[in-house]
């Protein structure tokens, strides 16, 4: 453990030196803009550094450490040598700076003791990931989920911070990542509109505290860091930054989830409309794009690689980029209901808006690791942006006009390409920054508004101590548990005996069968009949596998082997044994 | 701070939209539709232009938001922490 740390706290050293370095000749000179920057440079090197060590078959904590030393060597050699921070960082205040310790303090306490719950992260998320640290490599392998050949990019994240401790304890630092990413980019946004840097950085914390981005960040789930950077590619956008660099977040952003280029027509809104405004409000545009042409390029051209990685992975291997998504969409079986909707629906998109406005803005539901039912934009975003976004729209010069009609085109592009169903309004979760930036910027002018921000701020903070997954009996068992051992499968029965098991369910909580330490091999099983499921588990060494009662199709099976003779049922959960 | 007379009409002419728009689809009621509250607000701070009845009427229409989402919002809390059956 004492190894695995220790090559942690250097590779994650690494990764930050190189993003300084890199950002030393594709930086924008603009402080704000360039700690986003760091931060996406950051998430391009750990990405690059997994798939380099996935590919070669060295992700284990030596292998990845090599190739994040190898890494910083090969910047070293190009004469990027200094890794100095270059700007200092936003100054909050003090009565700001302690609001923003508690909630740093609150989310260590979270990564500590929340362990992945969601069904989402359960089934397709993390059982690739667990695949992938078991074989020190990637796998053809990924579930048997429908969703799992889904892109991959936040999953490089969260192998990232499993790897070196071979241990899930602190996955959820992914999530972490990428909620500060989302308040930087917030923070510099709020910058470009003019607000001054403390209240920029309110805007920022207003935004971070999203309820939807608090919870969702220690879910495991991909959306924050889709949120994140879509707010990051706003951010670079309104700079000025070359289309490199665009191209470098588009890239990592696509290689997290296609959701993200669900967002992409409002960025191409805003970029247009910045690019027809008056030159002299974009006063770095020309030294930047003279200055970070040629590295800016390369920066693009990597991130473009690094999320093109799944897509191309896909074309290979099912012979489409876009696998599983055909004409019909994602369908829950054969002739099942949609799960993921293709292409646009207007009538989608006035159902969602007017859900959206008329019943989940007021998050009439507690806060969930997947938002199930309620936007997760908070009371913030609700009580006083939505009053101040008009004010700001009327007060702000036309950078805030500018910016929120990007942000309007992103929403309604999102809504009209996302299906309606109890979880789509977690793919909208910038949205609210833009509500944050006005919030910040009414404040600054009537500092009354001070006191119902307040108010509501501290209701997302009340409301976010825990994601209605985990029941409060749940919770407890986590907080009593050596971090070890911590996992919610003995709370909901998925206990076993042994090293090896069978999974035979097409969803569902998988990853919980490998066991915190990823000691435990999962084999999925894939059978449509008795006599060959007894002989697949014979041949993979399996005495026992695990199912679900809602996989109807299984279920079937194993009734059969039941009555054959083959396998007998193991209480108290679906376990069954060979016979 | 002066307002544009093109801003203030197209102003008041949204929030009216939105109240027409509320009347015919709210069955809730006034005092519980935020939409109808938005803009029975923003249509007061347009035409009265006065920054001293803005600066105290907008804490107060936001306050009066917090107390709406709080009503609905925090019951559920309090079940899922286990705080109320």
């Amino acid at each position: 453990v004492i190894a695995g740390l220790v090559a942690m706290l250097i590779a994650n050293a690494a990764t930050i030196a190189g993003a300084h370095a890199l950002l030393g000749v594709a930086g924008t000179r603009r402080p704000a803009t360039d700690l986003v920057l760091l931060l996406v440079l950051r998430l391009l090197l750990v990405s690059l550094a997994v798939e380099v060590a996935g590919l070669l078959g060295i992700l284990h904590t030596a292998g990845v450490g090599a190739v994040a030393i190898a890494g910083l060597g090969v910047l070293w050699a190009l004469g990027l040598r200094d890794w100095r921070p270059r700007f200092p960082l936003p100054d909050a205040g003090r009565l700001l700076a302690v609001a923003v310790a508690i909630v740093a303090a609150r989310l260590a306490w979270q990564v500590w003791f929340f362990v992945p719950y969601t069904a989402d992260a359960l089934s397709y998320h993390l059982p690739k990931v667990a695949e992938w640290v078991r074989a020190a490599a990637f796998t053809r392998e990924m579930g048997l989920d429908s969703h799992a050949t889904f892109p991959a990019g936040f999953e490089l994240l969260e192998a990232w911070w499993v790897v070196f401790l071979r241990h899930d304890v602190v996955i959820e630092m992914a999530g972490v990542e990428m909620l500060l990413l989302a308040a930087a980019a917030t923070h510099a946004l709020a910058r470009h509109v003019g607000l001054p840097s403390r209240w920029a950085c309110l805007a920022a914390f207003v935004a971070a505290m999203t309820p939807g981005l608090q919870l969702g960040a220690t879910s495991c789930l991909n959306d924050v860091a889709v949120a994140a950077l879509v707010l990051a590619t706003a951010a670079l956008v309104v700079a000025g930054a070359p289309l490199g660099l665009l191209a470098l977040v588009v890239g990592l952003g696509l290689g997290v989830k296609p959701t993200y280029g669900y967002a992409l027509p409002g960025l191409v809104v805003l970029w247009m409309l910045e690019q027809r405004a008056e030159p002299s409000g974009r006063p770095a545009l020309g030294a930047m794009a003279a200055l970070g042409a040629m590295p800016a390029l390369v920066l693009g051209v990597l991130g473009l690689l690094a999320g093109g990685f799944w897509y191309a992975r896909n074309w290979l291997w099912f012979g489409s980029p876009v696998h599983p998504m055909g004409p019909g969409g994602i369908l829950n079986g054969v002739g099942g209901p949609v799960l993921v909707q293709y292409g646009p629906s207007w009538s989608g998109l006035l159902t969602n808006l007017r859900d959206l406005l008329e019943h989940r803005i007021l998050d009439p539901h507690a806060y969930s690791g997947l938002s199930r039912d309620v936007a997760g934009f908070g009371a913030a975003a609700f009580a006083c942006g939505t009053i101040a976004l008009p004010l700001a729209l009327r007060d702000a010069d036309s950078r805030f006009r500018r910016l929120t009609l990007g942000f309007l085109a992103s929403l309604a592009s999102v809504l009209l390409l996302a299906l309606h169903d109890h979880w789509y309004a977690r793919f909208v979760l910038f949205f609210p920054a833009l509500l944050a930036i006005a919030v910040a910027w009414v404040a600054r002018g009537n500092r009354w508004v001070l006191l119902p921000t307040t108010a509501a701020l501290a209701l997302a903070f009340l409301g976010t101590l825990k994601p209605d997954e985990i029941s409060p009996t749940a919770l407890r068992s986590l907080v009593d548990a050596g971090w070890r051992e911590r996992t919610l499968a003995a709370s909901h029965r998925v206990v076993w005996e042994g090293d090896a098991i069978g999974y035979y369910a097409d969803f569902g909580e998988a990853y919980w069968l490998y066991r915190p330490d990823y000691s435990s091999r999962v084999v999925y099983l894939r059978a449509v009949e008795a006599e060959t499921l007894a002989q697949e588990m014979r041949a993979a060494g399996l005495r026992e596998l695990y199912t679900l009662t809602g996989s109807s199709r299984q279920r079937q099976v194993i009734a059969d082997a039941e009555r054959r003779g083959i396998l007998r049922r193991r209480p108290p959960q679906t376990f069954y044994e060979l016979n | 701070m002066a307002i544009p007379a093109r801003a203030d009409v197209v102003g008041v002419l949204i929030g009216c939209g939105v109240l027409a728009w509320r009347a015919t689809v709210d069955p809730a009621g006034l005092w519980h539709d935020w939409p109808a509250i938005a803009a029975l607000y923003w249509i007061v701070v347009v035409r009265s232009a006065s920054p001293r009845a803005e600066r105290l009427l907008t804490p107060a229409v936001m306050t009066y938001l917090l107390v709406l989402f709080a009503r609905g919002h925090l019951p559920a809390v309090w079940r899922s922490y286990g705080w109320m059956p």
